[in-house]
């Protein structure tokens, strides 16, 4: 089982509980164990940070999804942790992933035009946070859907002459040749086989004859976007073994690998005809390109994928409010506190510094007319209208007190200090909670005279539920002024709000007093830094990290700190780690 | 560009189905035997089933207040008091509810962290008596917010999972509008795309699938067996059939992600899987209600507490008044639909739920304490006469395992027990 990040610390002992957790999350762990946590030591060796909190051995084999130990990290008490020498290059096995329903949509967007990207797949199963770390399979729902996508897609071409670049006939056959070789190239990240030419020619050439022309283009589009090269991304590294059994990333591969991190998306052909003319390779080569590429709005959509799965928004979209106590609360206003967090990480990352610290500190926001009345600021007047505004310093910083990480993470009808706070136990400090265990107790209904605050505070007052709930609830409790869809407020059912919340098993340990000084004690975390930097590792390579990834997390995050927490330059660091240019095959 | 291409045989027959919500579907598979098919049905409802006095008593007839709305159908019921999901304890996993619902119809440890270590019992039904049929097994479901584990109760066998369909206007058009008759006057297109690009798909996966390792051709194999399964259901229509049976009319698209919704998608998606079953385009199928940590508020019942919260913040549920009750009686009036919908279809001498088991679960009792035990569950339909049904009866902590293995032996598969044989004390004695 996994540690939490405090190699030094004799803090964790196996021991089994009865019931003792509430709402979300376990308590595990003894009130001794927390209560001999040390201040953190994270960067006295630095290692990559993938802990999770207590021992979570309450049967002894309930292991989290995914984790694995890596060096550096002592999951022992008592044992120090070992330096990484990272001499030789060594990462984790690259096995074939297939293209997200995100990705999926982006693809066919820049392949035939299409403006929706929305498609209509089952959802995959996603124990994580990230898509990029949902289940692979192919059920036999999903494949009806490709089909179906594919024929659609491939009928709905309103004007093949236009898509092909001539009036396909046959007395253009080299003008389709051209298309459809350029077509599979974009589709495939690779020009065509022999073998697939053959084949794709045959289908076009046999669907021409039974019906027309156009007809053959709408079949080979189809059948192209059914073909497992194009859903899936298989890869093979290229010329001989090194450092064991690791090989170069193919130019064609790494191109993918590019276009995947930074658009989440298909290569265009300028990345192409870089790795086909072998100028991609070099790490100056990989740089000049992910900056050309950064430049791309397609490099600002695809990063809010990363921001929106890291932060949980997705969770707002179900969100539903009890009317009686929020009735201020609309589809428009959930609508508009998704495009408020939006338009701020957009303008964080690209406009502004791409400094985390930002993320986490803007004294900025961006506010339509309902916005700012629930902020109390002066706004535009209408709600279709976006401004940038400073909120009040003492009310608000950054995204963490924004409406909709607030409503997100909240109850139907009351605030939720326990939700709240294990969003930062796990999201910013990449710490895991183990599951709770079975025989909850029961929370109370909320009652006028007693504060939400209290309301949890009695329930989990027991020696063996606050042992866990001091990792959750001194981080939720702070955000305690702001009511379930964000407002501020200073009266909480009838009692005034106690805000005052308390950082412990970090680096920023101690005492602070609401939303603004908890972003701030974040935004100075080393854990948080780092922790920033394992998220887009997880989600960049679809899976948590690994033994064999620890040199190559632990450089990006070392540059990461060097650089001030820069966002931007982290994506251009990624696609020159290790993990990043070599291949190591899964077997 | 012909034009006739440009309207589908598929978007035809969806259009068709679309304005003539009762036209005769003359599609479906021959009956070889006389007598009618027998079929199961799994329903899973979110945040438990109670552990309360508002529970039926144990050989009463008398159904209870959370079950008031099924009560005319008490004679073909059985209610199964204080079952066990023994296996939840062991192995990998989360946290109840995640364990739970892999559990529930599997029956054994999962196979990793996130995924089942065997097929759920309607799977193993489904495999027994799916074959030759369009499909061996349909799921449906209503708004699934997230898909994580904890939403997934359905397997085809260890770490496959069987998604559902979330829109009953995208399953129209995957089922009916797949199930063409022959004597449908259709404009036949020169080429269907769809079938081209399968075929295509085959032939690639086929070539590259040998220049594979063994963990990557895994992931490869689950798209080549998928795409296999359509090909056997396309070999398989149009078909033929001695009765009609009537296409759904579900009327406009509605979102299907809003809450408001709820309600009506849940009522479509039934009308989907009793046609589905009623054209013998599949006899095993699912209904799943939401998401096992229950994301719904139920604002349309007007108790506007998010299901999940309802659960953990009350312990009410002997109070009438409770929300947590409405919640359940709602569930139980929304079952008395399906039953309503089989019990109208005559089949035989009876109806088409006397030919039907349909299974309601949930892995909880008291969800509040995730607690895996004291379940209690319905069975309703006799599978042809095969079980003795109108009781109440305390199964005593004994395993789910034990049910499943009745089901199975109901549906022709002689086996002694189910999943793990360490959580099977034999068959129930239902029959």
């Amino acid at each position: 089982m996994k540690q939490l990040e405090v190699a030094t610390a004799p803090w964790s002992r196996p021991l089994t509980l009865g019931a003792c957790a509430l709402t979300l999350v376990a308590c595990v762990g003894s009130i001794e164990s927390i209560a001999e946590l040390p201040g953190t030591e994270a960067r006295s060796a630095k290692a990559p940070s993938s802990a999770g909190v207590g021992d979570g051995t309450e049967t002894g084999d309930r292991a989290e999804p995914g984790k694995k130990t890596v060096p550096g990290v002592s999951t022992e008490p008592g044992v120090a942790k070992t330096p990484l020498l990272c001499t030789t290059p060594e990462v984790s096995t690259s096995p074939m992933r297939r293209l997200t329903h995100r990705e999926f949509g982006n693809a066919v967007r820049d392949l035939l035009g299409t403006t929706s990207a929305e498609r209509a797949f089952a959802p995959d199963t996603q124990p994580e946070l990230f898509d990029t770390m949902a289940s692979q399979g192919v059920s036999s729902l999903l494949a009806d859907q490709y089909l179906d996508v594919a024929s659609e897609l491939a009928q709905g071409i309103s004007n093949v002459s236009t898509l092909v670049g001539c009036t396909p006939g046959p007395a253009d056959a080299t003008c389709v040749r051209t298309f459809t070789d350029r077509f599979a190239r974009r589709a495939y990240r690779r020009p065509l086989t022999t073998d697939e030419r053959t084949r794709l020619t045959a289908l076009y050439e046999s669907t021409r004859s039974a019906a027309n022309a156009d007809t053959a283009v709408r079949a080979f589009v189809a059948a192209v976007l059914a073909s497992p090269h194009f859903l899936f991304r298989p890869e093979w590294g290229t010329g001989q073994a090194e450092f064991g059994d690791l090989r170069r990333a193919a130019p064609f591969e790494l191109a993918a690998r590019l276009s995947f991190l930074l658009w989440s998306s298909l290569p265009d052909d300028t990345l192409l005809d870089a790795a086909q003319a072998g100028t991609l390779s070099t790490p100056a080569q990989l740089t000049a390109q992910a900056q050309r590429m950064l430049l791309d709005p397609r490099a600002r959509s695809a990063s809010f994928g990363f921001y929106e799965q890291w932060l949980g928004l997705d969770l707002l979209h179900s969100s539903t409010k009890d009317k009686a106590v929020y009735p201020s609360f609309s589809d428009g206003l959930r609508g508009a506190m998704l495009e408020e967090t939006r338009r701020f990480v957009d303008h964080v990352i690209w406009e502004d510094d791409a400094k985390l610290a930002s993320l986490l500190t803007a004294p900025y926001s961006f506010v339509n007319k309902s916005l700012a009345a629930l902020y109390k600021v002066q706004g535009p007047s209408d709600d279709t209208t976006f401004t940038q505004v400073n909120l009040d310093a003492n009310q608000r910083s950054g995204v963490l007190t924004q409406a909709s990480m607030l409503a997100a993470y909240a109850s139907s009808d009351t605030s939720s200090p326990v939700k709240r706070g294990k969003w930062v136990r796990t999201r910013m400090f990449c710490q895991d909670l183990p599951p709770p265990p079975a025989g909850i107790p029961v929370l109370a209904e909320p009652e006028e005279g007693i504060s939400t605050r209290e309301r949890f505070a009695m329930h989990t007052s027991a020696p063996q539920c606050s042992s866990c709930h001091k990792l959750i609830d001194g981080l939720g409790f702070g955000l305690e002024s702001y009511d379930g869809i964000g407002a501020f407020r200073t009266i909480d059912q009838g009692v005034p709000v106690d805000a005052s919340g308390s950082i412990v098993a970090s680096d920023v340990n101690g005492a602070y007093e609401g939303g603004p000084e908890l972003a701030q004690l974040l935004a100075s975390s080393a854990q948080v830094r780092d922790c920033a930097v394992t998220q887009w590792f997880r989600f960049s390579q679809g899976r948590r990290e690994q033994d064999e990834d620890a040199c190559s997390l632990q450089a990006l995050q070392a540059s990461f700190s060097g650089n001030g927490g820069d966002l931007q330059t982290l994506l251009v660091d990624l696609i020159k780690s290790d993990t990043f240019t070599f291949y190591r095959s899964p077997g | 560009m012909d034009p006739r291409f440009m309207l589908s045989r598929r978007a035809l027959l969806a259009g068709l189905g679309g304005l003539a919500g009762a036209a005769l579907l003359p599609g479906g598979v021959r009956r070889a035997q006389a007598a009618a098919p027998t079929r199961f049905v799994v329903m899973h409802v979110p945040e438990g089933m109670w552990n309360t006095a508002q529970r039926p008593a144990a050989g009463s007839t008398q159904l209870g207040p959370i079950l008031q709305a099924l009560q005319p159908h008490q004679s073909r019921i059985n209610v199964l008091l204080n079952l066990d999901i023994k296996s939840r304890d062991h192995g990998p996993g989360g946290d109840g509810h995640h364990r739970g619902v892999v559990h529930m119809l599997t029956g054994t440890e999962q196979k990793d962290a996130n995924t089942a270590g065997g097929a759920s019992v309607d799977q193993k039904i489904a495999q027994k008596i799916g074959a030759g049929l369009p499909y061996a097994s349909l799921q449906f479901a209503t708004r699934i917010v997230y898909g994580d584990t904890n939403s997934r109760p359905i397997w085809s066998g260890p770490g496959t999972v069987m998604p559902a369909m979330q829109s009953p206007f995208d399953a129209y058009k995957r089922i009916f509008a797949a199930a063409p008759a022959a004597s449908t006057p259709v404009s036949t297109p020169k080429v269907d795309l769809r079938k081209s690009a399968l075929d295509y798909a085959l032939a690639e996966s086929a070539a590259l699938r040998t220049r594979l390792g063994t963990t990557d051709r895994a992931l490869l194999d689950s798209y080549q067996e998928s795409l296999r399964d359509i090909e056997r259901r396309l070999a398989s229509l149009p078909v033929d059939t001695e009765a009609g049976c009537s296409r759904p009319n579900l009327g406009a698209a509605i979102d299907v992600k809003a809450e408001a919704n709820y309600p009506t998608i849940g009522r479509l998606q039934m009308d989907m899987l009793v046609a589905s079953l009623q054209c013998n385009l599949t006899r095993v199928a699912s209904l799943q209600w939401g998401n096992s940590n229950d994301q719904c508020t139920y604002s349309f019942l007007g108790v506007n507490t998010l299901g999940h919260d309802l659960s953990h913040n009350t312990n009410n549920c002997d109070n009438d008044g409770s929300k947590k009750l409405k919640v359940m009686r709602w569930y139980a009036e929304q079952t008395k639909y399906l039953l309503d919908k089989l019990a109208a279809i005559p089949e035989g001498g009876g109806s088409m739920l006397d030919n039907t088991v349909v299974l309601w679960v949930s892995e909880f009792s008291d969800s509040g304490a995730h607690a895996c035990n004291k379940l209690m569950w319905l069975m309703m339909g006799n599978a042809g006469g095969y079980f003795k049904t109108g009781r109440v009866m305390d199964c005593n902590g004994r395993s789910v395992n034990d049910l499943h293995t009745s089901l199975c032996n109901a549906f022709g598969i002689a086996d002694k027990t189910f999943g793990n044989a360490a959580y099977c004390g034999g068959a129930l004695p239902l029959t």
